[in-house]
């Protein structure tokens, strides 16, 4: 079970890599992170539209209203530039701690 | 244990709008503020070493006089006093919304006899009526009832084209049913008993309730509950079943209304602000426009306070020894701090996030705020009858009709804020026989 405080934590490198992947909506970011994480990343669901409202205040991601496939109206969201670039800054920042605690795990560490 | 000023306010009756709320709190800042500036301005006058120079037509003390004055304010700060301690501030928002039409009846009457009573007085004691309306409980709770009442009438209008929009929403220009709608949302295995519109509806309602959620944030998670319950109902749930699950999976509605509000926080303040500010605004315009004092209402505090200054403080100032009468002859500084400098750093207050503390603080000193009203009460009470008592005003020149009214009018206010101190006392007993916790 991953504590409380790293979910909150690893929620905004998350959420731009996901965005970075294409453009995405509240629903279906949480069934990626399901999905990506093997469902060991559990987020309360409401939880996760605070996290975009304030990247969008931020400008890291923009949203849109549009018609989904099924004619629903769906808010989508999209990484904008100042994201991708915030979004090297944090993987920089996580491969960071994740060789430090390779090195003392002794586990083979990433390339950042 | 700690409250939330708002959960304070809105008691047990969780379904009060925060703009509401809010407009209720606005109609009573302003007579809050005007108890306190009146008093200290009285007793100043009654206490300080200078000669009664301000109403030379009557013989009444200043202090008594402005005891009387602050009667009116009074009541209001015992109503204030009474719903925090009760915690039943909103209850009389709430009172007048529109699912308790009875009550806004009882409202529109109890103002109405007011009204007249107090214009029946006022004729009969006060030569000056306008002051002694502007001063009476007109201001102080007929207006701001009337106000709530006309609000919660045009939100009630409001609410009924947002229903008739829902309704079109629903139904596209083609007629055909909006798949992006709860109604188009079935399932063959729904209960009865059981109305996904219904449930989504009232769900989508009290979501609105918080006011850190807007109707776009709203209307996003709703789409996700949405999306939810297909999901479920795919997998074999009920819908019944489904909605369950999807509601409780989008999350606690205060846990996600307080993490909303981190980011929301200056909108919050921003919407709050404007409907306070609604609130007082609406106690100083209503009797301006009722009276057709416009300008005299809204300029009279600066007017006063450079009148004076230029009549009195001014030249006393240079040469005169009274200059200090002519400071202390505060009508002017009184109307102006009532109705100009007050509201204005209160609102500054509010805009630098400095209410919630205020309103903590009150919450946390319930107790002793209860102690000062009884205590104010009583001492406003003896002070008042023994001004009564001689009363220069009720002269043998009244026909028996006019004194009768006159007493009338007096039991009336007296009655009235005696039954407040009483359901005061009452609301205090109760808890404390039901065990309950007062707010701390």
């Amino acid at each position: 079970m991953i504590s409380k405080d790293l979910i909150a934590a690893s929620s905004r490198p998350l959420v731009l890599s996901i965005l970075s992947e294409g453009d995405s909506y509240g629903y279906a970011i949480l069934q990626r992170v399901r999905e990506l994480s093997q469902e060991q990343i559990e987020w309360t669901d409401g939880m996760l539209y605070p996290v975009l409202h304030r990247l969008e205040r931020e400008e890291l991601i923009v949203s849109e209203w549009k018609k989904s496939e099924t004619g629903r109206e769906r808010k989508y969201y999209s990484i904008s530039k100042q994201g991708k670039t915030a979004l090297v800054a944090e993987r920089k920042q996580w491969l960071t701690v994740h060789n430090t605690l390779s090195t003392i795990w002794k586990i083979k560490p990433l390339s950042i | 244990m700690k409250h939330s000023p708002v959960k304070v306010f809105r008691g047990t009756h969780e379904n009060i709008s925060p703009r509401n709320l809010w407009i209720g709190l606005g109609c009573i800042v302003l007579p809050i503020l005007g108890f306190i500036s009146e008093l200290i301005e009285n007793v100043l006058r009654g206490f300080g070493p200078f000669p009664q120079r301000f109403y030379p037509q009557n013989t009444w003390s200043s202090v008594e006089y402005g005891l009387l004055q602050a009667t009116f304010f009074y009541s209001a700060i015992s109503l204030l006093v009474y719903f925090f301690v009760g915690g039943k501030l909103g209850w009389i928002v709430q009172a007048v919304s529109s699912r308790h039409a009875q009550w806004r009846r009882w409202l529109i009457l109890y103002c109405v006899v007011v009204g007249i009573l107090d214009i029946s007085g006022s004729f009969n004691v006060e030569p000056r009526i306008s002051t002694r309306i502007f001063h009476g409980p007109i201001i102080f709770t007929l207006w701001p009832l009337l106000l709530v009442i006309g609000l919660s009438k045009l939100v009630e209008m409001k609410g009924s084209r947002a229903a008739l929009a829902d309704s079109l929403w629903q139904i596209d220009s083609e007629g055909q049913e909006n798949p992006s709608s709860p109604k188009a949302i079935s399932s063959p295995q729904t209960s009865p008993a059981f109305n996904l519109n219904s449930e989504l509806a009232s769900w989508r309602a009290s979501m609105l309730r918080c006011d850190s959620m807007s109707r776009d944030c709203v209307k996003e998670l709703e789409n996700h509950v949405i999306e939810s319950i297909e999901d479920l109902k795919s997998k074999g749930f009920t819908e019944e079943a489904s909605f369950k699950m999807a509601i409780r999976s989008i999350g606690n509605q205060e846990k996600l209304a307080a993490e909303f509000a981190i980011d929301e926080a200056a909108s919050i303040w921003k919407k709050r602000a404007f409907w306070l500010g609604m609130g007082w605004l609406s106690i100083s315009i209503l009797p301006i426009v009722a009276l057709e004092k416009f300008l005299f209402t809204f300029f009279d505090g600066a007017f006063f306070l450079w009148d004076h200054f230029v009549h009195n403080y001014a030249p006393d100032l240079l040469g005169n020894s009274q200059a200090l009468h002519g400071w202390m002859y505060t009508s002017g500084i009184s109307i102006f701090l009532c109705n100009e400098l007050m509201p204005g750093l209160f609102i500054a207050g509010i805009l630098f996030g400095k209410l919630d503390r205020f309103i903590d603080w009150i919450s946390k000193h319930s107790r002793i705020f209860l102690i000062l009203a009884l205590a104010l009460f009583f001492a406003e009470a003896a002070l008042s009858w023994r001004a009564y008592l001689w009363d220069p005003r009720v002269t043998p020149s009244f026909s028996e009709w006019q004194k009768h009214t006159y007493y009338l009018h007096l039991g009336i206010v007296t009655m009235w804020k005696l039954g407040l101190v009483l359901l005061l006392t009452f609301s205090q007993m109760k808890r404390l026989m039901k065990s309950e916790t007062p707010f701390v």
